[in-house]
């Protein structure tokens, strides 16, 4: 080795080196002015599906309980932890990480600033001042896959995703189960897209679906749905919508999966402000009111009476726990 | 170009941007303050635009290194990806020693670059494929790999979710001061960085590289072994690339996830351009960019200019750098 190399090689060396004392500690929390809200999420908030929701459950904060908001679109894990840094030394007493992937970064900084609570919309990490929202969305995806189940003709649905991940899987797994309850030979088939903005893609995924035989669509792709809307409207057959209140979205959607994430918000927010949180897992169902099935009433002459009938039955027994809806493990 | 052209392009690049904030109902005042005060305002703030800069320094240099060569490497961003998977899978194999952790991604990240890199050195040589169009081909294969190993080979077995293992919280890179998120990562990027541009300006091998880029046939007929130099640049353009991916999950993530990136390889191609293909002009350059980046994070978290206008702003800054510099050219 020439000194040369050898110095260059030693550079390499360098970060094993970075075990330095680390000096001083994070900027202490600002003293908060009243009551400072943040929300990260991963998408655009014109969605008109997750994202839309958790922006509109900041505004609810906003004009509610007189918080002051702020809110962040963000796109890789780095961007996470760096908001959340960044709010929680702006003194956010506050931050609502929209989604499971935000749970890694949230822990590493909430170890830093125990003065703010992190909220994570799904997820299972706790502490004392981080825990997740729960929605059971899935006991409203189960209502659509009984529908789906009660009315094909063709006794497919076909389920268009958009990333592969847990929450959006056990949605699926609801309005299978579903399905099968209002048809034990039904089938479902789900379709991956690998991305929640590819509209396109989830047009394209949802035509084969309607080639393949599927007459009902049941989707879970944030702001790629309205290819699955459009995929729908132009074939004649239904969808449903997921997440937000969709009925007037596309004349192809006959009922809606909702999370009404305002209202969940503003209570889990209220909690935070009330000094009521206790770093445990807030847990949102149809028999709290934030998760609700809704039909659209422009179709709702399309279905047969016992069908409605069906619905309302099994939505009491969800309630009342005489039906469990399953659930992914996440 | 002349100074009064210069102000010219930048009251116009400030006076559209203030536009395009005002049309998006906040004020160009706060945005502008926010932007500043992102990307250099505080201790934090500075921490965050060195923390985002590592990478973009190190694919400006592997990008310095390959176009100088002659090789048009826009495989950056699927190096980068290949070095952040080798470092996610070896990591963690160490769980109890931080230590050999951190060597080993050192040494997995810039080896899984250059491999990353070899097939379209091979193809280019050859085959005569250009490397432009194998390049990007191999971008997508790298990013669908991502999307695999974290769903596949590489998940973390604790959860659903698509991530790999973590890598032990002792054997990532701690910040440099409290409360900020640069590493020591940042300094060996910088320190490569001096070193390249004394490899390229002033070592006989920088000079046959130089030689084999401008000119390749008088290399050729001078008797430099123009392949070799060639595939070097190319493998070593890459294995910096691997090693900027390699750094970030040491220093910032800790584990893969998908997706991984939002195009630092192709930044850091588009900062090297900007720096006029010199080592410390990309450098320099990359900082700038990173500087933008974290200002423009600040921009939607401080005065509510919502995302994508809070990156058109940064954009046209460097548009506006660009004409200033196609401007002096001509004369």
């Amino acid at each position: 080795m020439t000194p040369r190399r050898r110095f260059l090689a030693s550079l390499l060396a360098l970060p094993l080196l970075g075990s330095l004392p680390s000096c001083g500690r994070p900027p202490a929390a600002k003293p908060a002015e009243g009551f400072r809200v943040a929300l990260l999420t991963p998408g655009p908030v014109s969605d008109a599906g997750w994202n839309a929701g958790a922006f509109e459950g900041l505004k609810a904060i906003e004009r509610e309980l007189g918080a002051k908001v702020s809110h962040v679109q963000v796109k890789t894990p780095s961007e996470f932890e760096e908001q959340f840094r960044a709010y929680a030394a702006g003194g956010a007493a506050l931050c609502i990480g929209h989604g499971f992937e935000f749970q890694d970064a949230a822990a590493r900084v909430a170890k830093d600033y125990p003065r703010t609570v992190f909220l994570t919309t799904s997820g299972s990490r706790t502490s004392r001042n981080q825990a997740p929202l729960v929605f059971e969305l899935e006991q409203a995806t189960y209502l659509c896959g009984l529908v789906a189940g009660r009315m094909s003709r063709t006794a497919k649905a076909g389920m268009v995703g958009g990333v592969e991940i847990p929450s959006i899987k056990s949605t699926f797994l609801a309005f299978e189960a579903g399905l099968k309850a209002g048809n034990p030979g039904a089938k479902a088939t789900a379709v991956f897209t690998g991305s929640f903005e590819d509209v396109a893609g989830a047009k394209t995924a949802a035509l084969a679906l309607i080639d393949g035989g599927s007459d009902f669509l049941f989707h879970n792709a944030n702001a790629a749905a309205l290819g699955v809307f459009a995929a729908a409207t132009e074939r004649g057959v239904y969808a449903f919508g997921a997440n937000r209140d969709q009925n007037a979205v596309s004349p192809s959607v006959l009922a809606s999966a909702v999370i009404d994430l305002p209202r969940a918000f503003v209570e889990a927010a209220r909690r935070v402000k009330e000094g009521r949180f206790d770093g445990q897992p807030i847990r949102y169902g149809l028999a709290s009111g934030v998760v609700s099935f809704v039909w659209n009433p422009a179709l709702l002459g399309r279905v047969p009476a016992p069908v409605v009938d069906e619905v309302d039955r099994a939505k009491e027994k969800i309630v009342s726990g005489a039906i469990i809806v399953p659930r992914g493990n996440f | 170009m002349r100074p009064a052209a210069v102000a010219a392009v930048a009251a116009g690049t400030l006076a559209a941007a203030a536009l395009l904030v005002l049309a998006a109902g906040a004020s160009p005042a706060d945005a502008f303050v926010a932007l500043l005060r992102g990307a250099v305002g505080s201790s934090a703030a500075l921490g965050e635009t060195l923390a985002r800069s590592t990478g973009l320094v190190l694919t400006a240099l592997g990008a310095v290194v390959a176009f100088r060569a002659g090789v048009l490497n826009i495989g950056l961003e699927g190096q980068f990806l290949a070095g952040a998977a080798a470092a996610a899978a070896a990591g963690p194999l160490f769980p109890d020693a931080p230590l050999a952790a951190r060597a080993a991604v050192l040494l997995a990240a810039p080896l899984a670059g250059a491999l990353q890199a070899a097939p379209a050195a091979w193809l280019a040589e050859r085959r005569q494929v250009p490397a432009v169009l194998s390049t990007i081909l191999l971008n997508l294969v790298a990013a669908a790999g991502v999307t695999w190993l974290v769903r596949g080979p590489l998940r973390d077995p604790s959860g659903d979710y698509p991530q790999s293992r973590a890598l032990a919280d002792a054997a990532l890179l701690p910040p440099l001061a409290g409360g900020s998120r640069a590493t020591a990562a940042i300094l060996l990027a910088l320190l490569l960085a001096a070193a390249g541009a004394f490899l390229l300006a002033r070592t006989p091998l920088g000079l046959a590289l130089r030689a084999v880029g401008e000119a390749p046939r008088a290399a050729r007929a001078a008797g430099l072994p123009d392949v070799g130099l060639r595939v070097g640049a190319f493998l070593s353009s890459g294995a910096l690339a691997g090693l900027a991916g390699g750094l970030e999950v040491l220093a910032v993530t800790g584990r893969l996830y998908d997706p991984f990136t939002a195009g630092v390889g192709y930044t850091g191609i588009t900062a090297a351009l900007l720096g006029g293909m010199s080592t410390i002009g990309g450098a320099a350059s990359a900082l700038l960019f990173a500087a933008l980046g974290a200002g423009s994070s600040a921009l939607q978290r401080d005065a509510g200019v919502p995302s994508s206008l809070a990156s058109i702003v940064p954009a046209l800054a460097v548009l506006a750098l660009l004409l200033a510099r196609g401007g002096r050219r001509e004369r």
